[in-house]
Order: structure tokens, then sequence, then C-alpha cells
């Protein structure tokens, strides 16, 4: 394998979705799965239970046989079998469309907040739009940073009409959609005088944030959590502080009845609840913080890609600033040590570490660092996986209560169906009809199965595509900085990753899981060690892949296409080695509710646990062998789609290059970067695609 | 106080801009607008202020001291300085006579009746309120001999 690789290069933070992207999906399929748990909880306040007991859908299909086996009136039993179903899936189908009314509800209200941020936001700051006639040079200049970035639409400048001149120097951009908008302190016209190019950092700073789409993702974020703390989290405490008012109401006059008391388990699982919606609301809050922070970091990288198409000196310049503030803060620092003891000092500490993973802002050192060295963008970050882990918990426990309801809906809807076409048989007597009918009915059902596929499969892409985009960068990094061992450090988000699961399970409020882990720990331990082994696996085969289609793209565009292919690939496969773990997880806390069907001898229902054990270590074997399957076929579809060999974008040739990123042309009349698109401060002149990046060419 | 009449004023902020004008040349285009936040408050800038963590905010916020008003106060407190303690005027003068005093004391082609450590006591007043409204040690030493520049001491 040839190895030609140039000197260490910034690598282009933008050739994949960044991790802002990935954090706000990650707030969406939180705040989804979140509402459609406590939308279940809510409406089953309104109506019956949603899911029958074993014990009860047993009955009903042994009733219904019985009535089939014995009665000659045929079709009046098919209609009355036709009926009951029918019922059932009118009531689960309200049920269910309850659940997604309320979490339209909470969504729309996130929508009506974050449409309403622009009038929010001028009324807090008071802006009015800038007059240009009031200072024209300051005015042309920001114009000209705007035409100069290409963004389009054109921002409109804002201007705090309360601030001073002689203070605060600040800026934020906001607005919506087609109407985007820069609120500045008045102070800047004050820094464009005194200091032109830190201003110009810091106006293209702000223009950054527009030209990344952060505006709308920081606002929606924002909207989200306020939406799912007002119509989630406050009803979910005022529920549970009346549910346990009422027991304790019912305990007082089971006092005064019998004198038996069940104040300690009453109290305990209240505070267990409390517990648990505040470390939910936490989560929430954390991952809309680390979204928010995380955006600095990319809008820093903006300034300093646009200025990498001119020279450095913008980004110099927002080094310096940068810097400047590094310099203060330790001087600050160091006058705090040298001076009296202050009692207050530690108390500030502790609550300054306290507040740090809820910062809206990374430290000026963190900035500086990213700045100059971009690979730090391209980890895996350790928060970052075990909220995946906490996410995959929630889609778990979302999937558990509403994957029955979704399925019981369908097949409901479908056994009816297929009764009342049996009903048409009978009547029709027609052999036609009966295999019409027939083929229906097989189509028919398979529609649950399908449907609960679907509620897997769309939360697992997301799922998917989070930690699947962070091991593509670290992928990506590896290969251009020739790391090693990069397979082994997978173990490590493969952990964070369980810790996440195992955390979200166990403080996922209203869970069918939570309760019985102290039952259950140590088949959970076994169940978390094969979670973390499995997870690599999945890791693994991500990383492995990446270095063979992303690794091997060619050229000055990122590859979009492949790129979606590989995540569907690696949703398939993550949904295929994860469904046995799901089961698994079911199995364990059966155990622990120790279902004993009334209508089941003791023989039988340790049978049937024993055949729940056994079914899933078939399902594991089977989702490994698929994983190998899986593996090799896209091996081998790799290898054929690629067997022409790499073209070096520039001289034209195939080389005998196994790699594209991290590698330059072996050609001697070349000697080019063979991928392009991975770097940062790589050159335009080369042959042009259509998907070529639009700001390439600046002037300043 | 003469200083907070018109006429007053108008000299203050005349001897300000020759300050700003040698010292911070580039703030002349925003320096009647300064003047004016100035007169609606001149207490000093807050020095000590660090950056918030609003999440609307840039993080980037820093405050850049403008000299203008600290130009604005450092004369105005040599000028209350010079009317009290040198050339003792009284309350009872015309607001008329007393700017003509002013005038003629700042006037370097006027020799006056001032003693060495009359000047330094005037330079002392100027650096320590440049300082007190944030100027830099440098800007400070620059301003106070900018305005004590426009005194001619007689021989």
């Amino acid at each position: 394998m040839q190895t030609n690789i140039p000197a260490k290069r910034q690598l282009d933070p933008f050739a994949l979705p960044s991790e802002t992207q990935v954090r706000f999906n990650l707030l969406i399929v939180a705040a989804l799965a979140l509402s459609c748990l406590f939308g279940y909880v809510f409406i089953g306040l309104v109506g019956e239970p949603l899911i029958l007991s074993p014990d009860e859908e047993i009955s009903i299909a042994a009733e219904m046989l019985q009535k089939l086996n014995q009665t000659d009136q045929l079709e009046a039993v098919l209609e009355e079998i036709s009926v009951v179903f029918g019922q059932r899936f009118l009531w689960s189908l309200f049920e269910l469309g309850g659940i997604c009314i309320y979490v339209l509800i909470v969504f729309g209200l996130a929508v009506a907040i974050y449409r309403r941020h622009p009038i929010r936001v001028r009324r807090q700051q008071n802006l009015q739009l800038f007059d240009p006639n009031k200072d024209l040079s300051f005015y042309d200049a920001i114009q000209n940073l705007i035409n100069d970035t290409n963004i389009s639409p054109i921002p409109t400048i804002e201007m705090n009409k309360t601030s001073k001149i002689n203070g605060l120097q600040n800026g934020l951009a906001f607005g919506i959609d087609q109407h985007p908008a820069l609120g500045l302190t008045a102070g800047v016209q004050l820094q464009f005088l005194k200091e032109p190019l830190k201003f110009k950092g810091f106006i293209l700073h702000e223009l950054a944030h527009i030209f990344n789409g952060d505006v709308k993702r920081t606002y929606l974020s924002s909207a989200i959590w306020l939406s799912f703390v007002l119509l989630g989290i406050i009803p979910m405490i005022i529920y549970i502080a009346i549910t346990f008012a009422q027991n304790v109401e019912q305990n007082l006059k089971l006092i005064e009845a019998a004198g038996v008391s069940r104040i300690h388990l009453i109290t305990p699982q209240f505070l267990l609840l409390c517990f648990q919606i505040s470390l939910t609301l936490a989560i929430v809050t954390f991952i809309r913080s680390s979204l928010i922070r995380t955006r600095e970091l990319y809008a820093d990288w903006r300034v300093a890609w646009w200025s990498t198409k001119i020279g450095k000196t913008l980004a110099d310049r927002l080094q310096t600033i940068l810097e400047r503030k590094i310099v203060s803060a330790k001087q600050a620092e160091v006058k705090n040590q040298s001076g009296t003891i202050n009692p207050g000092k530690n108390s500030r500490e502790i609550i300054k570490l306290l507040k740090h993973p809820w910062r809206y802002h990374p430290s000026v050192q963190k900035r500086w660092q990213a700045l100059q060295d971009s690979t730090k963008l391209f980890q895996i970050k350790g928060d970052l996986s075990f909220l995946a882990g906490v996410l995959m918990a929630y889609v778990l426990a979302g999937t558990t209560v509403l994957g029955p309801l979704v399925s019981g809906t369908v097949s409901a809807g479908a056994i009816s169906l297929i009764f009342v076409m049996a009903q048409w048989v009978i009547a029709s007597n027609s052999v036609i009809v009966l295999f019409i009918v027939s083929l229906a009915s097989l189509i028919l059902f398979f529609v649950p199965l399908l449907a609960m596929v679907a509620v897997l499969f769309i939360p697992a892409y997301f799922i998917a595509w989070t930690i699947g985009t962070q091991v593509q960068r670290y992928t990506l990094e590896t290969m251009v900085n020739n790391k090693t061992k990069s397979y082994r450090r997978l173990w490590q988000p493969a952990i964070l990753i369980t810790l996440g699961v195992f955390v979200g399970l166990i403080t996922m409020p209203i869970s069918v899981y939570q309760p019985h882990l102290s039952q259950t720990f140590l088949p959970f331990l076994g169940w978390m060690i094969i979670f973390v082994f499995v997870t690599w696996l999945w890791l693994s085969y991500v990383h492995f892949f990446t270095k063979r289609i992303l690794g091997k793209h060619t050229g000055a565009s990122p590859p979009k296409g492949k790129r979606i292919l590989l995540n569907i690939c690696a949703t398939i496969l993550l949904w295929v080695l994860y469904a046995p773990l799901i089961l698994g997880a079911m199995t364990i806390v059966l155990q622990a509710l120790n279902p004993s069907p009334s209508s089941l001898s003791p023989e039988m229902s340790r049978n049937f646990i024993l055949f729940w054990i056994i079914a899933n270590l078939v399902l594991l074997v089977i989702a490994l062998l698929v994983y190998i399957f899986a593996f090799g076929f896209t091996w081998l579809a790799t290898k054929i789609s690629q067997s022409k060999g790499l073209k070096c974008p520039f001289c034209q040739q195939i080389t005998t290059q196994f790699y594209a990123v991290g590698q330059v042309c072996e050609h001697e009349n070349c000697n080019r970067d063979l991928a392009v698109w991975v770097y940062a401060d790589s050159p335009t002149s080369y042959p042009k695609t259509n998907s070529e990046p639009e700001n390439e060419q600046l002037k300043i | 106080m003469w200083t907070e009449t018109s006429a007053g004023r108008e000299i203050i902020t005349e001897f300000s801009k020759d300050v700003v004008s040698k010292v911070a040349n580039e703030e002349l285009p925003l320096f009647d607008e300064m003047v004016e936040e100035y007169y609606q408050d001149p207490a000093p800038p807050d020095l000590t202020h660090q950056a918030s963590d609003d999440p609307l905010g840039s993080g980037l916020e820093s405050t850049l001291i403008a000299l203008t008003p600290a130009a604005m106060a450092m004369v105005s407190a040599i000028v209350t300085y010079v009317l009290t303690e040198v050339l003792q005027a009284v309350q009872e003068e015309s607001v008329q006579a007393i700017s003509k005093k002013i005038k003629e004391f700042f006037n370097p082609k006027k020799p006056q009746p001032i003693t060495k450590e009359q000047l330094k006591t005037i330079w002392d007043v100027a650096y320590k309120k440049a300082r007190e409204y944030g100027a830099k040690r440098d800007e400070a030493i620059q301003m106070a001999d900018a305005m004590v520049g426009r005194i001619a001491v007689a021989k």
C-alpha cells in the first residue's frame, strides 16, 4: 500500500455534518421519545389501560376459539369477533391518536415559541433597525463583510438603542428563515473605529452563526426545551404530587380502618419519581446547553474557513481576541490567589463547577485550542456517547410501551378486517373471493410486524446517524494523522453508550424497566457486558467501512450520498444487533414480574421463561451471524464498486493507493491531495464539480 | 456650577476634543455621541465587567474603553480644580467672566502665574481621573500631558 502522507494539515470541520447538528438531532429524538412516554401516561389518565395483560389476551383468544368450534352459527360468531376487535381497534386508535396529538401539541408549541423569538429578542435587547446615515462607514463595513461571505438572505442590522458606545461590545444573530438579523450593541461602533480587524472577526463570527444554520437550531432547541417543561415536566410533577396525595389519603384511611400503614412504601416511590423527573430535565437541559456551546466552536471555525481563502489575517485576529481573554482571565486568577484568603471563594468555585456542564459557551481556552487544531472537533466526545446511550434507553422504554400499542392497534384493525372478509367469503360462497381474502389476510398478518419495524427504524436511524457521524469524523482523523489502535479506542464510546443506556433505563420516569433493576441487577450486569461487546462490534463496522467508503472518496466535495448509504446500512445493522438485546432486557423484566398467567400451570410458566431465554440466545447468535453476513456483504459490495481504483482529481490518472484520505497522488508530476474535501486549507485550483462550495472566492 | 452651564460644557467639550484628537484620533467620528452619553451618565465605566453566559450572547463580549469620556471627566476635574484652587473664582462672578478666565488660563500663548507644585497637582488630578475612567497608564500620561501642555507657566 502506497503511503504518501503530506505534512500535518488542518481538517475541515465542515467536511461532515457538524457536532451541532448531531446534538440537535439528539435533542429532537429525546424530546420525541419523552413526549410519547409522557403522552402515554397522560392519555392513560383519560381512558382504560391501553395494553391487555397476557392473562386477558389469552382468555379472549380462548373464548373466541371456543365459540368458533362449538357454534353452528358461524357468521354470527364471525360478526361478533369482528365487532370486538373493531372496538379494540377504535379504542386503541383513539389512545394512539391521543398520544400523537399530545406530541404534536408539544412540538407545535415549540414551533410557535420559536417563530415568535424575533419579537422576544427585539424586546429583551431593545433593538431597532440601524439607520445607515448615523454612521455610514460602520454600516458599509458590515455590508461589505456580508457581501464577502455570500450569505443569503442578507441579514438586517439592528442596534440596542439603550446601549452605550462606551460600553459592552456584544452581538447576536437571530431571525426566522428568510429574515435573519444581526443585533449589536453600540459598543461595536467603537470597536470598528479602534480595533477594526477585531471588529471584522467579531462580525464574521456572528455571520458564521447565520451561515452555519445555528440560529434555527439554537432558538428551536430552546423552544423545544421550554415546551417540554411546560407541557411535560410540570404536568408530570403535578400528576405525581396528586397521586402521592391520594395515596397518603388512602393510607390514612387504611390506618384508621385496619391500623396498617404503607407510607414506608409510598414515600420512597414518590421521592424516586421526583428524582427521576429532575434527572430527566437535567439531561434534556444538558443536551440543549451542550448544543449551544458546541456551535461556538464551529462558528469560530467558519470564520477561519472563510479566512483561509484570502489569507490568515482574520483567523489570527479571532485568535487574538481569544488570546487576550485567556491572558486577562489568567491575570485575574493570579490576582485572586495572591490576595487575602476569600472565605466565599471555595463555594464560588463549587458553584462554578456545578454549573459547568450547563454553561452556554465553551471556555476561551477550549475555543482557542479548537481554532489552532481542528482535530479537537474530530474526536468521539464522551458526553455525546453517554447521551446517545441515554437516548437509546428513552427510545427503548418508549418502544416497549408504544410498540405493542401501535402493533396492537394495527393488529386489532387487521384482525377485525380479516373476520369481516371471512363473512364475505361465507356469504359469497366463491373460490375467487376465498383466494382474494386469503391473500389479503396474509398481507394483513405482516402489517403489525411492519408497524413495529417502522416504530423501531426511525429512532434507530437517528441514533445511528448521531454516533455514526462521530465515528466517521474520528475515522477520518485517524486516517489523516496515521493513528494506530483505532479499533481499541472504540471500547471507550462503547462502554459510555452502555452506561448511558443503563442510566437512562433506571432514571426514566414511569418506565417498565426501572422498578425491577434492584431485583435483577446481576442479570442486567451480564446484559450490559453483552451490550458493550455488541456496541463495539457496531462501532467497528462503521469505522471499518468509513475507511473503505469515505476514506476512498476523492475530489473537492464531501461524499454526501456515500455517507447516507453508510448510515442506512449502519441503521439496519444497529436494529438487527440490538433487537435481541431489547428482547433480552424485556426477559429480565418479565422474570422480575414473574408473569405466571393464571391459565398456565407452574411448569408451563417456568418453560415460558426458559423459552424466552433460549429464544433470546438464539436471536443473539442469529444477530451475530447476520452481522458477519452484513460485514461480508458490505465488504464485497465495496470491493466490486471500487475495483477500478482511485482516480486523482488533479492529474486524472488512476493510482495504486488504497486510500485517498490523508494521501497525495503518487504520480511524480502531480503530488496533490487525493481527498481535498477533508482539508480546511485546500486550494481551489482543481476541476470544479456541481456541488462546489459557493463561498470559495472571498475578497476583503 | 459653571461646569454645568452651557458655556462651561462648551469649553470642556472643546478642550476634550483637543485631547482626543491628540491621543485617540480614531474616536473623533463618534465624539459628539460619546459626549452626549457622558452628560447623560458621567459615572466611570464598570471596569470589572466579566463576560456573562447568556445563551443569546456571542461569548466574545468585551468592554473596550473609549478615551472620550475619560477626556471629558479629566477636563472637568482639571477645570474645577483650576477654578476653585488656582483662580479662586467666586460664585458671584458671571458665567462669561469665568469662561474668559478659563480660556485665558488654558491658552498656551498666555503665561500664567502658577507654581510648579500647582502644575504637578493639576497633572496628577488629570492622570488620576483618566485612570479612573479606564485609560491605560500610557494613555493617561498622554492625556494629562496634552491638557497640562495647554498651560504656559510665567517665568
